[in-house]
């Protein structure tokens, strides 16, 4: 039964919703995005084209169809091992369903078709809206479900329009349920030489694929079981420490945050080597106990929920994964994770006065993402430009209890921690941890206010103090506008005319390190960089100060892994100048009510920028694909010449191959087989021509395409018309000519009817 | 002794019947080859035809030179109100010699019988013709009375004047293989028809049969062995479907119908010279066979039967 028109729109709008929730919901997930968009570019081409230019249920339809459903499989198996980076299998599996979803939906076919398009939409949606639980998803769920409404009411009116059941019957499914055992046993048989056995049996046995899973790893994958070399936050069994977000703890005797009461009330003995002052209380259940040797991993790693289900199967003991980071970040890079703060300058040596401000922290633990949260006391300027960030930060070899947080700090998070006294201010007002350092492995997960520098925000600015250096500096700001500007221009100028040098350093005895660097060597350390600026910038009457503390640059950013890690290479000095909080009840109250705002003058380092835009997202991923293309030019151009060629004279290539494959087929000599091949010739290159038959035309009312046609060929033609309604329908009826005279009219008929060339005919 | 049998005629010697009774028609009607056709096909088809047109297009010359080129007896009904059904059929009347009633026939015994705006008839003498029609036979007072083999029937109706009128239902509707109308001749007939006239008192009739009877019953025998192939069913029964499930039509072909299409497409088959039917044969006559069946919410049943033919795929290729 055909489907009405309403009921195929409606479908075809449930179908490109449920599809932009899909890529919506991957795009908070993927890496790189843009292999993603081009699989959905090339199955919505492959789609278009089949509703197109292809009938329903006919083989070209089919064959379209197989296309769609084998091009996630394809990319899978070709392009990813090429990009080295790819999606899930369960990924590939929803990007499966959905392209058999468009080619159903596009293709307009059966009511039948149809419903299981609509249906097949509804599981992507819900897949999509589990994956990624966010305004836009949501908002594109409720549009889902009120168009979901009236598809149901579409689907129940095509059902009872102008038809009434017979009779009814109940019976068993026999036939479908074969069917569906039969198509379920082939895409495992099918799957096995693809994705590799290994790979198919861990995917059964977990049901969905997983990043462990006993040794095996993938990369791509989101979410995973057993013990690979992908870090999972344990739900039981945990088998390894390691700097995870997970609700179970193990007993250890390395240095820990958390203290454990047992379940006789008996205090666990105090291990005296890690020098801890205080600690979290934890409760006896959230502990477990091991009487083996646990392994320790310090990889970095992706956060994957554990999907793990008690096995038979015996855990091997886990090995220890070193890692030389001193902290591993995940979160936006580059990032400035300030450690100390220095606020006096005394000509050669920077230090603290001590005169840090004291933050006030408050614990919320009604927070909706049900975290217990430290909230700090920060005021930034311009409330409505500000925006938050939020960055996890997993201590591996750095021994400080000072807290590497972002810059500005509103909210610190650490499992279980209930007490606000937990932290402390240092005396230059960094945030620390009361105990004499941070543990390694312990997570933490820091949000922070930003103002992005697009908003220039006002600086808190006093009477500027004496200094040597102010002379430069008025040269260097000249004709800037006051304000962030000028810092922004010193900035600048020491980026551009200063080399940074860590070997740099000014000679023994040079007691103004700063002048040597400003003013003839020219080249320093990232600490000069920063002093110099912070003074050039003081000596305009802005509040300034040095930070010392660790970079997380971009380039140690690990894709797969979605973590940047810091090593001792990363130590850094940067410059904060203070802005002003935009209330203020007298200069003092503005000096102390503003925020510290992060300038980096070194050259190669920049600051966080605002958070991406999807066209920024976008422009970066094209970026990036052109890098890989320029990473290879040669092959790359090679490439693209050949599929530029391929796709500029494809009608011609393709009719040429049809052409030849008409005449090997040709040669029997049998007329019925000749002129059924040249029907069959003729199909192929008027839909070559983007012109295909109409469904309803016969071959006898086909407006071919002859050209410039003597009367010889269209004579010729009226016979291969004749001859063609003969081997069609004639059955044993006898030939309407002698078999040369046929053969001859096919030939005339596949010479010139719609010779294909690069660029289509007119339609008719 | 020998008993000497007339020779059978064959195929080449239909196909010249044929090409005679086109030209008889031809003649009679200037400038309507494709209903001359269309005419033809239905009367080997076995099927009646149905003539809607506004007056003085030639239904009747039509019907008339149909009539005597097929060679049998030719009656004409010229249907009214006040029309009985016996006076369709016939009737029994008391014969006072004999003591007995006699059958008198009515028009209905005709080889070709020409109604004439069947639609000004009432509903009781259209359903008079239902069993003529369709069984070639009447019943009058529980006897059988059959009709000849070649009993055709072409009735007209105007389709302007309402008055008086009334529609033919669906089911007499069935009844019929072919719905047609004329329309107007083109210049060039009109000029050609204007000339034939001057110089003649009266109007030109068919000088002679063409047909005999039993050449007519050869034809229709040849015509139904024409070829009707897998592929071909299959699009006809597509069609079928096609106008059941289509929304506007309230009422799709019937199995009847469809069997009457397939008759007809072998005509038009037949008619073309060759031994098979094509999905060609199959459109060619889809709107005059479908038009008198298909009802539903529209004026005119034309866009409808376009979009089925349009939207049914044609078998070509498997």
């Amino acid at each position: 039964m055909a489907p009405s028109k309403l009921l195929v729109n409606v479908t075809l709008a449930l179908v490109v919703l449920a599809t932009l929730l899909l890529q919506v919901a991957l795009y908070e997930k993927q890496m790189v995005i843009w292999p993603g968009w081009v699989q959905l570019a090339l199955a919505v081409a492959v789609a278009s084209s089949a509703a197109r230019l292809c009938r329903p249920g006919s083989g070209l339809a089919v064959t379209a169809m197989a296309v769609l459903a084998l091009l996630p499989i394809a990319w899978a198996g070709v392009i990813t091992p090429l990009l080295g980076y790819g999606d899930p299998f369960e990924v590939c599996l929803a990007y499966f369903l959905r392209n058999l979803m468009l080619g159903l939906a596009a293709t307009r076919s059966s009511a039948r078709a149809q419903h299981f398009a609509g249906l097949s939409s509804l599981f992507l949606v819900m897949f999509s809206f589990l994956c990624s639980m966010t305004v836009t998803t949501t908002a594109l769920l409720v549009g889902y479900s009120l168009l979901g409404m009236w598809w149901l009411l579409g689907c129940y009116w095509d059902g009872i329009q102008g038809r009434f059941a017979d009779r009814t019957e109940q019976a068993i499914p026999v036939r479908p349920a074969l069917g569906a055992i039969g198509v379920v046993v082939l895409l495992v048989v099918a799957a096995l030489p693809i994705a590799g056995q290994s790979r198919v049996t861990r995917a059964l046995s977990g049901f969905m694929p997983s990043s462990g899973g006993n040794r095996w790893t993938d990369n791509s994958a989101f979410s995973g079981v057993g013990d690979g070399d992908q870090m999972v936050a344990a739900k039981d069994s945990a088998s390894s420490f390691g700097p995870v977000d997970s609700d179970l703890f193990l007993e250890s005797k390395m240095p820990s945050l958390y203290d454990v009461f047992n379940e006789f009330g008996e205090p666990r003995k105090r291990d005296k080597s890690a020098g801890r002052r205080r600690a979290i209380p934890l409760a006896a259940s959230a502990m477990q106990r091991n009487h083996e040797r646990l392994g320790e991993n310090q990889r970095a790693s992706r956060e994957f929920d554990t999907v793990r289900n008690p096995t038979s199967k015996s855990q091997a003991s886990s090995r220890d994964q070193l890692s030389a980071a001193l902290l591993q970040v995940r979160g936006r890079v580059p990032v400035h994770l300030g450690l100390r703060a220095y606020d006096t300058w005394d000509g050669r040596l920077l230090s603290s006065s001590g005169a840090g401000e004291t933050t006030y922290r408050k614990l919320d633990q009604n927070s909706p993402d049900g975290r217990a949260w430290m909230r700090l006391s920060i005021v930034l300027p311009d409330p409505p430009f500000n925006y938050t960030e939020l960055h996890q930060v997993r201590v591996i070899n750095l021994k400080t209890k000072r807290i590497p947080a972002p810059p500005n700090p509103t909210a610190v998070n650490l499992d279980y921690l209930h007490d606000p006294d937990f932290f402390t201010d240092e005396e230059d007002g960094v945030l620390a941890i009361n105990a004499s350092q941070l543990p390694q492995l312990t997570v933490l997960t820091i949000e922070s206010q930003r103002t992005p520098r697009a908003a220039a925000p006002d600086l808190v600015r006093s009477a500027a103090a004496e200094s040597h250096l102010k002379g430069l500096a008025e040269a260097w700001t000249d004709g800037v506008e006051p304000g962030w500007l000028q810092v922004e221009a010193i900035c600048a100028r020491l980026r551009e005319e200063y080399q940074l040098d860590p070997t740099a350093t000014a000679p023994e005895g040079c007691d103004e390190p700063v002048d040597y660097f400003l003013h003839d060597s020219r080249r320093g350390p990232d600490y000069l960089f920063a002093t110099s600026a912070a003074l050039l910038a003081r000596s305009l009457g802005y509040e300034t100060r040095v930070r010392s503390g660790l970079y997380a640059h971009p380039q140690n950013y690990d894709s797969l892994t979605d973590l940047t890690s810091v090593y001792k290479e990363d130590a850094h000095f940067w410059l904060e100048v203070r802005a002003s909080a935009g209330f203020a009840f007298n200069a003092d109250s503005e000096r102390r009510s503003g925020c510290w705002l992060t300038v980096d003058p070194c050259p190669g380092y920049e600051v966080l920028t605002t958070p991406d835009t999807w066209l920024t997202r976008l422009r970066r991923s094209v970026a990036d694909m052109a890098k890989s293309l320029v990473a290879h030019p040669a092959s790359a151009g090679c490439v693209f010449a050949l599929v530029a060629a391929a796709l500029w004279f494809r009608v011609y290539l393709l009719d040429r191959l049809a052409t030849a494959w008409w005449a090997l087929a040709h040669r029997s000599g049998d007329a019925r087989h000749a002129v059924l091949s040249t029907v069959r010739l003729l199909e192929r290159r008027a839909w070559l021509q983007n012109t295909p038959r109409p469904p309803g035309a016969t071959i006898g009312r086909w407006r071919l395409h002859t050209g410039a046609a003597s009367p010889a060929t269209v004579e010729a033609f009226a016979d291969f018309r004749l001859a063609a309604s003969w081997a069609l329908y004639g059955g044993d009826a006898p030939a309407v000519a002698p078999a040369d005279e046929i053969l001859t009219a096919c030939r005339a008929a596949a010479r010139t009817a719609m010779r294909a060339t690069r660029r289509p005919y007119p339609a008719h | 002794m020998t008993t000497l049998v007339a020779p059978q005629p064959t195929a080449s010697d239909y196909l010249l019947l044929v090409g005679q009774l086109r030209a008889t028609l031809n003649e009679a009607l200037r400038g309507k080859q494709d209903v001359v056709e269309l005419v033809i096909a239905s009367l080997l088809a076995r099927g009646h035809l149905l003539l809607e047109d506004l007056p003085g297009l030639g239904k009747t010359t039509l019907a008339k030179a149909l009539a005597v080129a097929v060679g049998g007896r030719f009656a004409r009904v010229q249907c009214t109100p006040d029309l009985m059904p016996s006076d369709v059929t016939g009737f029994n009347l008391f014969n006072q010699k004999t003591r007995d009633f006699d059958f008198k026939e009515g028009p209905v015994f005709a080889d070709v019988l020409l109604a004439d705006e069947i639609n000004r008839a009432t509903p009781r003498t259209q359903s008079s013709l239902f069993e003529a029609m369709a069984e070639r036979q009447v019943t009058i007072d529980k006897t059988r009375h059959p009709l000849p083999a070649t009993f055709f029937v072409i009735a007209t109706q105007n389709p302007v004047d309402s008055h008086g009128a009334y529609p033919l239902p669906e089911a007499q509707l069935d009844r019929f293989a072919v719905k047609l109308s004329i329309g107007y001749p083109d210049r060039e007939s009109e000029l050609e028809m204007l000339a034939g006239a001057v110089g003649s008192a009266e109007a030109a009739v068919p000088a002679a049969a063409v047909l005999t009877p039993d050449t007519l019953c050869g034809l229709q025998q040849q015509v139904a062995a024409v070829t009707v192939g897998e592929k071909v069913r299959g699009y006809l029964v597509d069609l079928a479907a096609a106008t059941r499930d289509h929304r506007d039509v309230a009422l799709g072909l019937s199995p009847r119908g469809l069997l009457t299409l397939q008759r007809v497409a072998q005509a038009r088959a037949f008619l073309q010279g060759r031994g098979f039917t094509t999905p060609d044969d199959v459109q060619d006559v889809a709107k005059p066979v479908l038009g008198v069946r298909l009802s539903g919410d529209f004026p005119s049943p034309e866009p409808v039967i376009d979009q089925v033919l349009r939207d049914v795929p044609t078998p070509i290729l498997d």
